[in-house]
């Protein structure tokens, strides 16, 4: 435990002074302005664009779920890309470097090396994720009347599972190949990709993790119930789950 | 006592035989050089006592503890210091200690005075730079700061001079010697007059087998003839001194005598004899056998 919580302090530090830390608050600070500002503004501008050219752009009225729309959009692509791009290096960097066999060498138990990475990335993740979040609803309170947002917790505690899922699938490829290409293999490839190719299949739907990433906002609408929501959420936590005691077994085998 | 046993350790890499069938026994408290050329099989071996590889057979006992490959509570007695140890370049040297020692299980008041010790003994007390902005030689030491932050029984360096240049070599030399005593110390290399200036005892290693083993005096005695050679300003001297001891001059020409004495009454005799006539050699010198000249007759 001590062992572990040192270690989480490195990782800490390492985010801190390597600046990632604070790009990935600017980002999501970025993208929760973004999603009130973007549904507030999209039609004065198309009005205005539209009046210019001689066009009539029929826009509705903006609304606060419009802003939420923005959210879940911008929050998946945008915060997939950097959380991708942020963490891609968390524990292949340490093959790389050759900056584990001091560490190793000292008799640390190998699993509190990958948990330790795990927690503060997954800290960060939720830190910035609730940044966003944040920001989002505060201007979207200023700019509209407060509303209800039903499931709310479902609906972004889904986004905040798919983060930790890609995070999870970062940490096996590393830890499996040893490289950032195993990093992103596991996370766009097997996180992402094949779960989109898999989506044709309409019946898989409802367990399928990407639902994580495009279902969410209609849970808020009330065109989506949590009863076909919650099997994806499940299968979601368990591939994570595998993903990490995989981490841990791959990495308790692997030659340094 | 014994700290390290290493039994019939084999090891294979395709098809190539990197350790074969080696075993090992190292006495507490020496400096054990473990020495041959690269690729003969000295970090192989390292790295399986450290549990970073897994051995096709055989087995290591550190501190009459078994070795398992990638569970590595054995490490715990050991410290390692790497050819070229790699650190996080974000963390000063302090910190990093705090961390080495921290995840070896020390008290926060153990990690302070570990850490202020280490960083005294290696000179590196007064840097407040990341590791980052270090030099390699600087980082070699802080290497070594960095594996015995746990006191260990056991230090293990795989070729920890072989990157440096001279005033490295000899910084790290010295904390060596340093720590000699406290701390057993194997160290491998192929930097053959560096064993020959901190080591106890050695083994040579050869296409991954030990050739050679025992303490440095056991083996220059018994592979090869030791002896001393004197040059004098003048033959006259060197005849003259020939003469007075006939039994133990091995060869004479011109100004230089060889002499093979048998025992140490003998040397001295050599030397009383010197006195007694008056004669003042310009050099005389050891013909002890070098580490080298054993290393190349054990690899032929």
């Amino acid at each position: 435990m001590k062992a572990y919580l040192s270690l989480c302090h490195k990782e800490w530090l390492e985010i801190l002074r390597t600046y990632r830390l604070w790009i990935m608050l600017a980002v999501f600070v970025i993208i929760g302005l973004m999603n009130p500002m973007a549904a507030k503004f999209t039609p004065a501008l198309l009005e205005g664009i539209g009046s210019s050219g001689g066009i009539v752009f029929e826009v509705p009225e903006p609304m606060a779920l419009d802003s939420w729309a923005q959210f879940f959009s911008n929050t998946v692509q945008l915060g997939t890309i950097a959380l991708i791009i942020v963490f891609m290096g968390l524990i292949a960097n340490e093959f790389s470097r050759g900056t584990l066999v001091n560490i190793l060498t000292k008799g640390v138990p190998r699993a509190s090396i990958i948990l330790a990475k795990l927690t503060v990335a997954i800290a960060v993740w939720t830190g910035s994720y609730l940044v966003c979040l944040g920001v989002t609803w505060g201007y979207t309170v200023y700019f509209w009347d407060p509303i209800t947002l039903p499931h709310a917790l479902l609906a972004f505690g889904a986004i905040w599972l798919w983060g930790v899922y890609l995070i999870a699938l970062i940490g096996l490829g590393g830890v499996w190949l040893g490289s950032t290409t195993g990093a992103l293999l596991t996370s766009v490839v097997g996180g992402i990709i094949v779960p989109l190719v898999v989506s044709i299949i309409p019946q898989t739907g409802r367990f399928n993790p990407i639902s994580l990433a495009g279902g969410p906002y209609a849970l808020l609408t009330g065109q989506g119930l949590p009863s076909d929501f919650i099997p994806a959420v499940l299968v979601t936590a368990g591939i994570t789950l595998a993903a990490v005691i995989g981490s841990i077994l791959v990495f308790n085998r692997k030659t340094i | 006592m014994t700290v390290l046993r290493i039994d019939s350790l084999t090891k294979t890499f395709h098809k190539v035989r990197a350790v074969d069938e080696i075993s090992l026994e190292i006495p507490a408290d020496c400096v054990f050089g473990f020495i041959g050329e690269n690729g003969a099989g000295k970090t192989t071996t390292m790295r399986m006592i450290l549990g970073l590889l897994k051995p096709d057979s055989g087995a290591v006992w550190v501190c009459d503890e078994k070795v398992r490959f990638g569970m590595t509570p054995t490490n715990r007695r050991v410290g390692y210091l790497p050819d070229v140890p790699q650190f996080y370049p974000f963390m000063t040297a302090r910190e990093y200690l705090r961390l080495c020692g921290e995840v070896s299980g020390l008290t926060p008041t153990q990690v302070k005075t570990r850490s202020n010790d280490l960083l005294e003994l290696v000179g590196l007390a007064k840097t407040k730079k990341k590791i980052g902005g270090y030099s390699r030689g600087m980082k070699q030491r802080l290497g070594v700061a960095q594996a015995l932050v746990n006191q260990p029984p056991i230090l293990i360096c795989d070729e920890p001079t072989s990157a440096l240049d001279p005033l490295g070599r000899k910084d790290v030399l010295n904390i060596l010697t340093e720590i000699r005593g406290e701390t057993t110390v194997v160290f491998s290399t192929h930097i053959l007059s560096d064993v020959e200036r901190i080591c106890d005892r050695t083994a040579l290693i050869h296409q991954g087998k030990i050739v050679m083993e025992g303490s440095l005096a056991d083996l220059k005695a018994r592979h090869g003839a030791t002896g001393w050679h004197l040059e004098f300003a003048d033959p006259d001297s060197a005849t003259s001194f020939a003469e007075l001891m006939p039994t133990l001059v091995e060869t004479k020409v011109g100004t230089e005598v060889t002499l093979r004495p048998g025992d140490k009454d003998e040397e001295r005799a050599i030397l009383r004899t010197l006195a007694d006539h008056d004669l003042v050699p310009l050099r005389f010198e050891s013909l002890a056998p070098s580490i080298e000249s054993l290393f190349l007759e054990a690899v032929q």
